[in-house]
């Protein structure tokens, strides 16, 4: 069996009397995109900052490749927290060197990896520039350089393309995506819920300190489908055979939700629109929601509602 | 306390970031050598100019000394002169100055000897060792009195700018040779005590600003998800230490350098007599000390949310901590007195009167014992108190700091 890159069991963490998190169990498998999500404020940073050691939780066990937290797993690690910055006044290369001893890497080996991720970033002929001289898109580019010039085996990035362009975005999603192909677990914390889609293996979402939604990313969008259809065209489709009810569908600018008869399979619906010529379309797919969707209404709803359905949906042993 | 390689990493970086700072070396480097500069121009002020205008108020600086004596065994004084008679008495040997230095008329007395013309040698007699009275300006003032006033070209009165080759006559018997360098000792002790102020709150004061920039710019998260607070905050308090003990070095350097500079006489660098054990306690006070205001400023850095509002907050530890150099006249009438003992003691204000106190006083065992042991324990305390501030206020840049915090933040996860 393969060894967890991060076991969280149970763990609470209480700020005064706000409880910041509460009771939260998850893992995260090596070689595995996994995305934390969940509104502002919900607890992703401070679950972040329990398992990196630099706060303490109050109860409840967390293991980072099996052991708790010491200085050669810390070298394993490569962090990129939601607000992050550098020393301006200092070089680009001097900074990335700097750090990458610091996760143990020697002089001159932080020195040559600096540079050939600066290389991969474009940005080689700018290394002795001081930061301050970096646009934000740069300082960003530069950063992410730093959290993985040690070649972890486990990244921690938060909101990692914000502020990007797409170029840069697509650049540093490939690299994220080649990490995870060489086996390397990133734990991935983003509101692109786009991204997280196209990116993540797995998903959990916290909302309220609580743990909302957890598992895998098409299981997730499959436990809230409706039984229905998406389809974009034009008929009268309130005649179809088996549709209840209608309605704008939210993730597709044109197309209408029909709501079925739990009775009635889709393919009959589909088959049905295909044999009479009064119905043309463009686009059929099953009623699956986006995470945006999801995550609209996850974080909507209060914390003992989620836990109630949560427990409905995946079972009380999830 | 395992604090690890990175531990050293941040020891060395700290120490390239902080020398390549400009800031930084103007005050280590720059102040010293602008003090030379300014030395070195006022020495050549006296120079220049009309020569009569600055031998006349370069003859009459009697350096403070207001009435001295001499005996003249070379036959080239046989009397004071005009200029010189206010300040100098002329006695006609050695007996009779000594007995007017006894009965208190005249402070010093010169012996000037035969063969002066040759080997321009003139002896000092002093009661007891006092830095106020070594001075060659009374034996200046006696020259030109005698001779300047009667040569026409006044260049050759640069002869007068040499100061006399002084032998220092102590008059103590050795039982009474610890309170003659009393005084030497003593402003030895609180120019260092001077000089450890500035070095000490110079480098912690960059000490603080590394700490507020980290937070400021966010990077503090990064740093400690690779290493501990306390090996960050050990990291940079070691690095700045030996930063600041360099520059310390420097300006006693430089100080030394302008005194020389300037035609001043070293020679009482030989008269400071600092015992083994004196000198064991103003290390032990300079080390203890500095990681205590170390300590102290990290902490300060920890909930300061703004490179302007460090400063300010620091100066809680900081006007405490020289309490003992703004009132020296407490110490020097009752070193033993409640108040010494008390600073003595008290972990902000102990390294400063302890230093005080050490060169005035023999300071009982038992108290020094018990002011060590006490910063001792308050400079381990100060390292955990601020290293858990560290962690968790440092998380919280741009919020306000409040003193009801400060348990929540020491005391929680």
């Amino acid at each position: 069996m393969t060894q967890s890159a991060i076991s969280v069991e149970r763990v609470s963490k209480t700020y005064g009397t706000f409880k910041a998190v509460d009771d939260i169990s998850f893992e995260v498998n090596q070689g595995e995109i996994f995305a934390m999500l969940g509104p502002n404020g919900a607890g992703k940073s401070t679950t972040i900052r329990m398992i990196l050691d630099i706060l303490r939780p109050d109860s409840g066990k967390i293991a980072v490749f099996g052991e708790k937290m010491n200085e050669a797993i810390k070298h394993r690690i490569g962090y990129l927290p939601e607000e992050r910055g550098l020393y301006r006044e200092v070089s680009v290369i001097e900074v990335m060197v700097y750090l990458g001893t610091l996760k143990g890497l020697s002089r001159p080996e932080a020195k040559k990896r600096a540079m050939r991720l600066l290389e991969q970033l474009e940005l080689a002929d700018k290394a002795k520039q001081k930061v301050k001289s970096f646009s934000k898109g740069m300082q960003q580019k530069v950063q992410f350089a730093v959290t993985i010039i040690h070649d972890p085996d486990l990244i921690i990035v938060d909101e990692p393309f914000s502020g990007l362009d797409p170029v840069n975005t697509q650049l540093l999603k490939n690299m994220v995506k080649d990490l995870r192909q060489k086996g390397t677990a990133v734990v991935m914390s983003s509101h692109e819920m786009f991204q997280v889609e196209e990116m993540a293996d797995r998903l959990l979402m916290i909302n309220r300190g609580k743990l909302a939604l957890y598992g895998g990313v098409d299981e997730v969008r499959k436990r809230y489908a409706t039984h229905g259809i998406i389809v974009e065209g034009s008929g009268d489709w309130s005649r179809l055979k088996g549709v209840e009810r209608i309605e704008p569908a939210s993730n597709s600018r044109n197309g209408v939700l029909l709501h079925l008869n739990p009775n009635i399979q889709t393919d009959a619906v589909l088959s049905e629109i295909a044999q009479n010529s009064a119905y043309h379309i463009s686009k059929f797919e099953e009623a699956v929601p986006s995470l945006y969707d999801i995550f609209i209404r996850v974080a909507g709803e209060r914390p003992e509602d989620i836990e109630a359905e949560y427990k409905q949906k995946v079972g009380k042993n999830a | 306390m395992e604090l690890g390689r990175s531990f050293w990493s941040v020891f060395k970086y700290e120490i390239s970031r902080t020398l390549s700072k400009k800031s930084f070396l103007f005050s280590m480097f720059g102040l010293p050598i602008l003090g030379l500069i300014l030395v070195a121009f006022l020495r050549s002020t006296i120079n220049t100019g009309d020569m009569t205008q600055q031998l006349m108020k370069f003859a009459v600086d009697t350096g403070g000394i207001t009435n001295a004596g001499y005996v003249d065994y070379s036959g080239l004084f046989p009397q004071a002169g005009q200029l010189a008679s206010e300040y100098l008495t002329r006695y006609e040997d050695e007996a009779q100055a000594r007995a007017a230095l006894d009965a208190g008329e005249i402070t010093v007395y010169y012996i000037i000897p035969a063969d002066y013309a040759e080997t321009g040698e003139v002896q000092s007699v002093l009661p007891s060792f006092s830095m106020s009275s070594i001075s060659s300006a009374p034996m200046r003032l006696l020259f030109f009195s005698q001779v300047g006033e009667q040569l026409q070209n006044f260049e050759d009165l640069n002869v007068l700018g040499v100061p006399p080759n002084f032998q220092v006559n102590k008059l103590q018997t050795e039982t009474e040779s610890r309170r003659v360098n009393e005084d030497d000792n003593n402003s030895a002790v609180t120019i260092f005590a001077i000089l450890f102020v500035f070095a000490l709150f110079g480098t912690n004061g960059y000490l603080m600003q590394t700490v507020i920039e980290e937070k400021e710019t966010r990077l503090i998260e990064i740093l400690l998800s690779s290493l501990t607070p306390l090996a960050l905050l050990t990291g940079k308090i070691l690095a700045l230490g030996i930063l600041g003990l360099l520059q310390l070095v420097i300006y006693i350097g430089a100080l030394l350098i302008g005194v020389r500079l300037y035609g001043g006489d070293l020679s009482f660098l030989s008269a400071i007599n600092l015992s083994v054990g004196t000198i064991a306690i103003l290390v032990i006070y300079f080390v203890l000390g500095y990681l205590f205001f170390a300590a102290a400023f990290g902490a300060v850095g920890a909930i300061s949310t703004s490179i302007t509002e460090g400063p300010a907050l620091a100066t809680i530890f900081i006007i405490p901590a020289v309490i003992p150099l703004i009132i020296p006249g407490t110490f020097a009438q009752d070193p033993n007195g409640g108040i010494a003992v008390f600073m003595s003691l008290f972990p902000i204000t102990s390294p400063m009167a302890m230093i005080m106190r050490t060169s005035i006083t023999d300071v009982p065992v038992t108290e020094l014992i018990l002011s060590i042991g006490i910063l001792a324990v308050t400079v381990i305390g100060m390292l955990w108190f601020a290293a858990r501030l560290f962690r968790q206020h440092t998380l919280l840049a741009g919020t306000g700091f409040k003193l009801r915090d400060i348990p929540r933040l020491v005391l929680g996860n």
